[in-house]
């Protein structure tokens, strides 16, 4: 088998459609003929979960505390011990989304993990409980594509050093640029200060108004900021991919699509060629 | 999973939110509450203003203490608080920096402090061991008796 292919998608702030982006790029690549695993650590809220509907059986399985082993388990000391008991450790956390790719969504134990993670001396072992559990246990995938929180922590921080490869969604703004700018400085600093590679592979816009002349401007900001980073085609904004999200699935599940769900669409899928060409670099 | 180390397991690592870690934190804080405020827990043990001045040299836990260090300890090991604890000093963690960074001192401070309390000390003096080994040490001299209360949770 080829070498697994990961990305993370993150930016320290919320809101720019990080969990829609990899919900979609992860279907475009499993259509693409890849088996996919995405991983949810955007927070305790499950959205990956909900956006593929499989959020209610998980807050059962919450509520009734047959939620064990899941994805804060794996960040655990204890890990190594727990994965050898069991049979099969990542079935246990894997759910399938009915649309392609596997998902590990994410789990209320996140919540209380950062503080936990801080008690590792040892910055190395603090950021790479995640990596060590991709290396080791997660096999049989073409692709992983990880969620991270919209905020600076230690999880974002496994995420990255997992992943290595950052996918950056961001709106077409004054703000949201200059964030861009921001991560890929800091980005070249962690490289430079934990002699990890971690690098911004692809800045997608997202919910990109067409009709505006701003939001050409931008596109035009973006290029000449991100030359080679940015991705091939701008994402639309469109209602249908929050309509679709609202009912558990994303817009491959739904029928009768708006002219600019279809574009969105269609950049999700060029946009997914783009990112396995790039990580396969 | 019925294997008992697994469910040991399990309820070290199972992981909670912030809002149920901060309901066991108030959960404890109840326990050590009720533990020093009724009339039967300062008979039993001597309330504070009849200390005299050798027994505040020497302090005495209370009845349930070890009850509430053991309830705090699962609390820890199930994640529900944090496994690490901290002071702000800044002399001392200067102090400790340095200390951690002479390869001499740090043998030294290490092994004296190693001798005194008489703990393994498993991964070398790291910051973190050098610390602990400073606090057992500071309890066992000043507080010996409730230095023998931790030792039986070990």
């Amino acid at each position: 088998m080829s070498e697994q292919l990961r990305a993370a998608s993150f930016l320290d702030k919320g809101g720019t459609g990080k969990t829609t982006t990899v919900a979609h790029l992860g279907v475009a690549l499993s259509e693409r003929g890849n088996d996919v695993l995405l991983i949810d650590l955007a927070g305790k809220q499950a959205d990956l979960a909900k956006n593929f509907g499989v959020w209610e059986d998980y807050r059962e399985r919450i509520e009734a505390e047959d939620d064990w082993p899941n994805i804060s388990t794996v960040f655990r000391e204890q890990w190594t011990r727990i994965a050898k008991k069991i049979d099969d450790p990542l079935d246990e956390l894997v759910y399938d989304t009915g649309e392609g790719p596997d998902l590990i969504p994410a789990h209320p134990g996140l919540d209380g993990l950062d503080t936990e993670l801080n008690d590792i001396e040892e910055i190395e072992e603090r950021y790479s409980r995640l990596e060590e559990f991709l290396d080791s246990y997660v096999s049989g995938y073409d692709v992983v594509l990880i969620d991270l929180p919209g905020s600076t922590n230690n999880i974002s921080y496994n995420g990255l050093w997992a992943a290595q490869h950052v996918v950056v969604p961001v709106e077409a703004g004054p703000f949201e640029a200059q964030q861009a700018e921001t991560l890929k400085s800091d980005l070249e600093r962690i490289s430079d200060r934990f002699d990890v590679d971690v690098e911004l592979t692809m800045l997608v816009m997202n919910k990109t108004d067409q009709r505006t002349k701003l939001s050409e401007e931008f596109a035009d900001e973006y290029s000449a900021a991100f030359d080679g980073v940015l991705a091939p085609h701008e994402v639309p904004r469109s209602q249908d991919v929050r309509n679709a999200a609202v009912e558990g699935r994303t817009l491959y599940a739904e029928r009768g699509l708006s002219e600019s769900a279809k574009r969105a669409l269609e950049a999700f899928e060029e946009n997914a060629e783009e990112l396995e060409r790039r990580l396969k670099a | 999973m019925t294997d008992d180390e697994l469910e040991e397991l399990r309820q070290q690592t199972r992981g909670t939110d912030r809002i149920d870690a901060t309901g066991d934190e108030d959960a404890g804080v109840d326990v050590e509450a009720d533990s020093g405020s009724g009339d039967d827990a300062a008979s039993d043990t001597g309330s504070s203003s009849s200390r005299t001045a050798s027994d505040a040299k020497s302090p005495t836990p209370a009845d349930d203490f070890d009850e509430c260090l053991a309830s705090t300890v699962g609390s820890v090991e199930r994640g529900v608080q944090p496994k690490s604890f901290s002071a702000s000093d800044p002399v001392l963690s200067a102090f400790f920096q340095t200390v951690y960074r002479d390869d001499e001192a740090r043998e030294d401070v290490g092994e004296a402090l190693v001798d005194h309390v008489d703990v393994d000390v498993e991964d070398g003096y790291t910051k973190s061991e050098l610390v602990r080994l400073s606090v057992l040490a500071g309890v066992q001299e000043a507080a010996p008796e409730y230095y023998e209360e931790l030792v039986e949770t070990f």
